[in-house]
């Protein structure tokens, strides 16, 4: 059957489909067993529907599901936690090593000595904290300082100690800086000068051989008897001040406290004590002030009394 | 300047496209599987993951996006086992004034275009039912499938063909 066969053919029914047929040609097909027999299957398939699908409920299954995937994503913004706590981390050490000090502090009865960069030597008697910049140091010599200590500073730029009771520039020279009770700066060897905080007092200048001592805010000048401080030769001395001074001072080098009493504390004294003998210090310090003392068993608390 | 599209990510927009299209795109699937569960799965499992990519696909593009999707998801399916056309219902047109043996014919016709459909090639048998059975266009499907209006073409009167020649001697005129 020719007719069949031109009809039952892909391409022609591709071009039917597709409306590229020409009259003649469509008329024939139509009167086709093909054209009826496709068109009595199409019916039959345009009569059946596709599957019933319920939407909603599906909608919220994979809603519930998106809610419990949502927990997912955590482990990315943990990530992102440890980058920011990296970079923070990276900052601050950054910080600390272009901005950041270094200190040096001693405790009770210590002494320590502090080689810097540029050469200087500082020795810090007891209970005393140093601290500079860590970080291009030499081109601006500065320390942070409190507490007692001597200084020997290599000739350069302009060497600054700051403490809490004003500030002492050097070029290059030994001196000794003592923050206590009393405020007192030695100078050893070549020239200083001290600023004190407060801007209506004018700056000092040291030589070579003085010393001067801040009392009741009044800055005294004056020779200074030895060519070393006292401190490092092992003791400590004192001439006319009060015996309270002389009491922290000795609590300053030894671990103990003291039980004053009624003691009278503003007595003055003159005379030194060693660093090195608890005994030795407590008895030439206190034997010639006619107080007796009483040491408890642990060596820590000393009881005074008349 | 051009208008902002609506966000996925956002619930209500997400819910608007899954009302609108779950159905189409499970239907392609099972015209494709012949497995409802199984096209249901896939399709679910692209809605899932539309909305972990909700920020990388435009409002404008998802219709297309979720077709091709569930197609490549189809394709990496396990391999099909038979199909089985199944779920697809005759909606019977309530022609009281038929034969009980004439509506016994419609039946058993059913049964044997359903077998005939379920075995025709996929390619061909997803056109075919989504153009009959779904009533779309062929630039609809052309769309669906990114393929030319020519093809789709092609494809249906292939299909027309094999199920002629699957169920011409059924028919008794």
């Amino acid at each position: 059957m020719p007719m069949k066969e031109k009809y039952a053919n892909e391409e022609f029914l591709a071009r039917w489909l597709a409306g590229e047929l020409s009259d003649e040609e469509l008329a024939g097909f139509r009167a086709s067993d093909v054209h009826r027999e496709i068109m009595a299957i199409d019916k039959a398939a345009r009569s059946l529907s596709g599957p019933k699908i319920d939407v909603e409920k599906a909608l919220s299954l994979v809603t519930s599901k998106n809610q419990k995937a949502q927990n997912k994503p955590k482990v990315k913004r943990l990530w992102a936690f440890t980058a920011a706590a990296a970079c923070i981390a990276i900052l601050f050490g950054g910080y600390i090593y272009f901005y950041g000090t270094k200190t040096y502090s001693t405790g009770i009865g210590e002494k320590e000595t502090v080689l810097l960069a540029d050469g200087s030597i500082i020795e810090l008697n007891a209970n005393s904290t140093l601290s500079h910049r860590r970080f291009n140091w030499q081109e601006d010599r500065a320390v942070d300082f409190d507490g007692e200590a001597f200084f020997d500073i290599r000739s350069g730029k302009d060497f600054t100690v700051r403490t809490p009771r004003g500030t002492i520039t050097v070029l290059g020279t030994r001196f000794n800086i003592r923050n206590r009770g009393d405020f007192k700066v030695e100078c050893y060897e070549g020239t200083i000068v001290y600023v004190p905080l407060s801007e209506n007092r004018t700056d000092t200048e040291l030589t070579q051989g003085t010393e001067i001592q801040l009392i009741d805010g009044e800055i005294l000048q004056r020779e200074i008897p030895h060519s070393s401080p006292d401190w490092k030769n092992g003791f400590s001395s004192f001439s006319g001040r009060p015996l309270s001074e002389v009491l922290d001072e000795l609590a300053l080098q030894y671990p103990i406290g003291f039980n004053s009493g009624a003691i009278d504390v503003n007595r003055k004294f003159t005379g030194k004590f060693t660093h090195d003998n608890l005994e030795n210090a407590l008895k030439t310090t206190l034997e010639p002030m006619g107080i007796k003392y009483h040491i408890s068993k642990d060596k820590r608390i000393i009881t005074l009394s008349e | 300047m051009k208008e902002e599209e609506p966000s996925i990510c956002e619930q209500k927009n997400y819910d608007r496209i899954f009302r609108t299209h779950y159905e189409g795109v499970t239907r392609f699937v099972y015209f494709k599987c012949g497995d409802l569960q199984q096209a249901e799965d896939i399709v679910q499992d692209v809605f899932l993951k539309l909305w972990k990519l909700c920020s990388t696909v435009t409002f404008s593009k998802v219709k297309a996006y979720l077709f091709r999707a569930a197609n490549n998801a189809f394709l990496n399916e396990r391999a099909h086992e038979k199909v089985v056309l199944k779920h697809l219902k005759s909606t019977a047109p309530s022609v009281d004034n038929e034969s009980p043996e004439y509506l016994l014919q419609m039946d058993q016709f059913h049964e044997k275009l359903k077998q005939a459909m379920a075995s025709l090639p996929q390619r061909e048998r997803e056109v075919y039912l989504m153009s009959r059975v779904e009533k779309k266009t062929y630039a609809e499907i052309a769309e669906i499938l990114g393929l030319g209006v020519k093809a789709i073409e092609r494809r249906m009167g292939k299909a027309l063909l094999i199920l002629r020649d699957n169920l011409g001697k059924e028919l008794k005129f």
